[in-house]
């Protein structure tokens, strides 16, 4: 049969859909030919580049370039499905305004923080990049540079990037963007169980009799996960699903319990429900009494605001947030017994019958419970403190650690698990759990790294929002972020850190694919190649690593942050940065670059290029002459074996569609600390928190505290904000797809009718929406997708022209200084009817 | 990439089985739309073709909301050169891409 192109599309289009649900081939596509020597389009897996969730997509190149992508049928994350998002995989990389050449703000020639943007070549950017870093470090020390990284850089690039900061230059200050999302799961995962990331799994969800949605909006945001969820819903009519929010979004359609609540009553509601299951007596006595330890958290702990801010200075333990004291079974008991139904609906706004109906799911043992929960969690000033309340109720009740029974925290990027977490690129931490203040755990990262002992500094270095105060007060002389936009989804734009950015005493290098609102405010861009231009791994919520090759090239002259980092460093000499009492520990390092110390230590560059696998380009093992990316996967994962975090090899990864850590001899772990599911826990235990040092987990008990800012009579409405299905984070890749940009042209200001017509306006009408701290104007929306109560209002903030993010207040989790986006005070003025 | 650009996308959609046969039949209806297979349980492999990216999200919102639409889920999605698209179809592309990778 002879086909045209575009019948021959249609049928594979149908071929493939009619695969994934298990549907017999439809006519004519099962005419095709199937010899996979032949074809023209190449196929080869590659995990999606855009949230947490982790689907593996199929993409299809034909002349260099993506020109199709499918769902990967052979994935268990998404069994052929894909989302939106990952639809748009094929036109995200091919943007007009694609970044080709290293960008440089000059003036007669020389660089001028004043200047315009000129092309530049690699070695110019790198000459005075290298010229900038030595100066810095030599005149102010090596705190007075900088890196800003992110969730979506690959394992070994965070791991290259963490390297080259903590060992070479010798600071702690760099954090990834994952501390806008993910660092209050961390804190409180370190502080419950002593080890980072969900016990469970995706496969939860198909055992689970009930699902509760805490701060979560997965219908919009993890959509793939959320079809799972739908599937079982209604494959089983006695699931129950509860949603609970500050406003109501999609996932409410489904849901069996609805509740919006009143924001900051969250710390209230599971309060109750521990209360709940202890006088209903459905507190699993043997699981309590073996496994966990009841625990008091110091209260009054400020909300990680500048030093100097009168609530900074009000907070008693505001210094030393993250301590508790051991308390017994009945005094946390009596602690949970103020919190009485009565006044969780009171204060939560939730009808007294629903709250109930909550707490049973979580009281009944014959229910299985999965409780999935976002930024509405983790973006709060008492974010640690929340999740650490829900696991609380698995602990009370024993339904952890086993099929079905799951208290899950998703992710927002690609590999916030599996580079900023596992990786440790956040400022206080190591890989695989460890942290830069505990003495045994530097000496071990410096062992591994064959650097002399003190190499890594002690002190915790910036914090995301900590570095832009400190570039607007001039310390930080020099910095380097890359695969993120924080100017735009950084909090308090006008006021930290666009002054920041453009402080005189700053030189500021963003590395991206775009001339993103970073990028523009930036004084050096370098393009950079994303995705599929190189080789890659990620790291997904359920512990899932997935490896990709690279498939096409990067346009012009744009390189992996990889490439960047790494030769970067041969520009910096070791006796140019480190000072002369430790050059004396290390004599032989004299006359060595940082990439001789870092990555040619005989570890890195120890795979040959013939280790790699046949038929594929690598931009960067071309250019260092060595397999990179395995010399330093299989460096990186010498911290996690033996430690519950152990990765497969290397080469596995390449053929298999991910594996769920710790992999111990070629099998994946799915339900962690349970007896017959993880090889860690000890014969005869059944459950074993074992990184923690008496194997028990920690309930807390902690008390409820205003938040930092709430409405008045002068900012009369909360004002919360998050993304909407279409863009993901600040947009700068999806705002590229010009039809996907139509589809939501502008941020929108979502409120409730009745409060648009007490303002007399409508909808359409522009609004300004001012804060202490800045406004901007939008209009408004009152039908649609977003369903805020009366009294709150939404903003997304994927939109560049629109930076709600200079009206959101930079208060901060005082222990994960995560940024919480979603509660100030606003008051709005109308601009025009419309 | 041309600027003149030719989507080819499915969806594989999901409906209550009672209503499988109304939602086909709104689909069919439906300008560059084909429904290829359907089932008894309700699920519908449904071929868009279209010049607008934007038809086929629209064409995913509008799905979604008729009766007894449980979902509607992308599979595939491929730009093609209209130029081209009619000539015959090479010889060795013709090559079901579920097939292409080892698993």
């Amino acid at each position: 049969m002879k086909l045209t192109r575009r019948e021959f599309a249609k049928a594979n289009a149908a071929a493939v859909a009619a695969a994934t649900a298990g549907l017999a081939m439809p006519v004519g596509a099962s005419n095709l030919i199937t010899n996979a020597e032949l074809t023209q389009l190449k196929w080869n897996k590659a995990p999606c580049r855009f949230c947490g969730v982790g689907c593996s997509v199929m993409v299809g190149t034909q002349n260099d370039r993506i020109v199709a992508t499918h769902g990967d049928i052979h994935s268990e994350v998404n069994r052929g499905l894909n989302c939106v998002k990952g639809y748009f995989l094929s036109k995200i990389l091919y943007g007009q305004d694609r970044l080709q050449q290293p960008m440089l703000r000059k003036r007669n020639g020389v660089y001028d923080k004043r200047g315009d943007f000129e092309p530049v070549s690699w070695d110019e950017a790198f000459d005075l990049m290298a010229d900038k870093f030595k100066t810095a470090i030599r005149d102010h020390g090596p705190d007075s540079v900088a890196m800003f990284g992110s969730g979506q850089w690959t394992i070994w690039e965070g791991y290259a990037a963490s390297k080259l900061f903590k060992a070479g230059l010798r600071t702690n200050n760099i954090d990834p963007n994952a501390r806008h999302c993910m660092a209050s799961a961390v804190y409180a995962f370190m502080r419950g169980f002593g080890s980072d990331e969900p016990m469970g799994v995706y496969d939860d969800i198909e055992h689970a009799n009930a699902f509760v949605l805490w701060g979560s909006n997965m219908a919009e945001m993890h959509p793939i996960l959320w079809t799972r969820v739908t599937d079982r819903r209604l494959s089983f009519p006695d699931t129950q699903v509860a949603v609970l929010s500050t406003f109501e979004h999609r996932s409410f359609d489904l849901a069996d319990i609805p509740m919006v609540m009143t924001p900051n009553a969250d710390v209230v509601i599971l309060n109750y429900i521990a209360n709940h299951i202890i006088q209903t007596g459905r507190v699993d006595r043997d699981f309590v009494d073996s496994h966990t330890n009841f625990v008091r958290a110091v209260d009054d702990i400020g909300y990680g605001l500048r030093d100097e801010h009168p609530l900074q200075q009000a907070a008693a333990n505001a210094d030393d947030p993250n301590r508790w004291t051991a308390m017994s079974f009945d005094q946390f008991a009596e602690h949970v017994s103020e919190f009485t139904l009565e006044r969780a609906a009171r204060e939560s706004g939730v009808s007294e019958n629903r709250l109930e109906q909550l707490a049973e799911l979580y009281a009944d043992p014959d229910i299985k419970v999965m409780t999935f929960w976002t930024m509405g969690v983790n973006q709060h000033t008492r974010g640690v403190w929340v999740n650490n309340l829900i696991y609380n109720l698995h602990l009370l009740t024993g339904k952890i650690s086993e099929p079905g029974n799951s208290p899950f925290s998703l992710t927002g990027q690609p590999s916030a698990c599996g580079t900023a977490r596992e990786v440790g690129t956040f400022a206080h931490r190591l890989p695989a759990d460890r942290v830069v203040t505990n003495p045994e755990h530097r000496a071990f990262a410096e062992d591994v790294w064959k650097l002399p002992e003190g190499t890594i500094p002690e002190k915790v270095g910036f914090h995301a929002v900590e570095q832009s105060r400190k570039l607007k007060d001039g310390e930080i002389k020099v910095y380097w972020t890359q695969v993120n936009n924080n100017m735009q989804a950084g909090p308090n734009t006008q006021q930290e850190i666009l002054p920041g950015w453009r402080n005189d005493e700053a030189f500021v290098i963003v590395s991206d694919i775009y001339p993103t609102a970073s990028a523009q405010a930036a004084d050096l861009i370098l393009p950079a190649a994303s995705w599929v231009e190189k080789e890659g791994a990620f790291g997904n919520s359920e512990r899932r690593t997935q490896f990709f090759h690279q498939l096409v090239t990067a346009p012009g002259e744009s390189r992996s942050d990889l490439w960047q980092l790494v030769e970067f460093s041969k520009r910096i000499r070791v006796d140019e940065v480190w000072p002369a009492d430790h050059l004396d520990k290390a004599p032989e390092y004299r006359d060595s670059t940082l990439f001789d110390l870092l990555y040619a230590n005989g570890q890195v560059d120890r795979y040959p290029l013939s280790d790699m696998e046949e038929g594929y380009a690598n931009q960067e093992a071309e250019a260092f002459g060595f397999y990179i990316q395995k010399g330093l996967f299989e460096e990186y994962a010498r911290f996690g074996r033996g430690k519950g975090k152990d990765l497969d090899d290397f080469d596995n990864y390449h053929q298999n569609r991910g594996m769920r850590w710790p992999v111990v001899d070629g099998k994946e772990t799915l339900w962690r600390y349970r007896e017959g599911y993880d090889p860690y826990v000890e014969e005869g235990r059944g459950v074993q928190f074992y990184a923690k040092p008496d194997d028990r987990a920690l309930i807390f008990a902690v008390p409820d505290e205003p938040p930092p800012e709430s409405p008045d009579d002068e900012f009369p409405y909360w004002l919360s904000t998050g993304r909407v299905l279409e863009h993901w984070h600040t947009g700068s890749m999806t705002r590229r797809v010009p039809e996907l940009h139509r589809a939501v042209p502008a941020a929108l200001l979502y409120m409730h009718p009745e409060d648009a017509r007490a303002e007399g306006v409508r909808r359409g009408s522009e609004m300004k929406v001012i804060s202490r701290r800045g406004e901007v104007r939008l209009r408004v929306e009152t039908r649609g997708r977003v369903r805020p109560p009366r009294g709150l209002v939404y903003v997304p903030f994927f939109d560049a022209n629109r930076l709600i993010n200079n009206v959101v207040l930079d208060a901060t989790d005082p222990i994960s200084k995560q940024t919480d986006f979603k509660k100030c005070a606003v008051r709005l003025e109308l601009v025009s009817l419309a | 990439m041309p600027n003149e650009v030719l989507h080819i996308a499915s969806l594989l959609v999901h409906a209550r089985p009672e209503h499988s046969r109304e939602v086909a039949q709104w689909l069919g209806a439906q300008p560059g739309i084909e429904v290829s297979a359907e089932d008894p349980s309700g699920k519908l492999v449904v071929v868009v073709e279209s010049e607008r990216e934007a038809r086929i999200l629209e064409l995913i919102d509008s799905v979604q909301v008729q009766p007894g639409v449980l979902g509607a889920a992308l599979v595939y999605h491929q730009v093609l050169d209209p130029a081209t698209a009619d000539a015959p179809a090479n010889p060795v592309e013709q090559q079901a891409p579920a097939e292409g990778m080892p698993t």
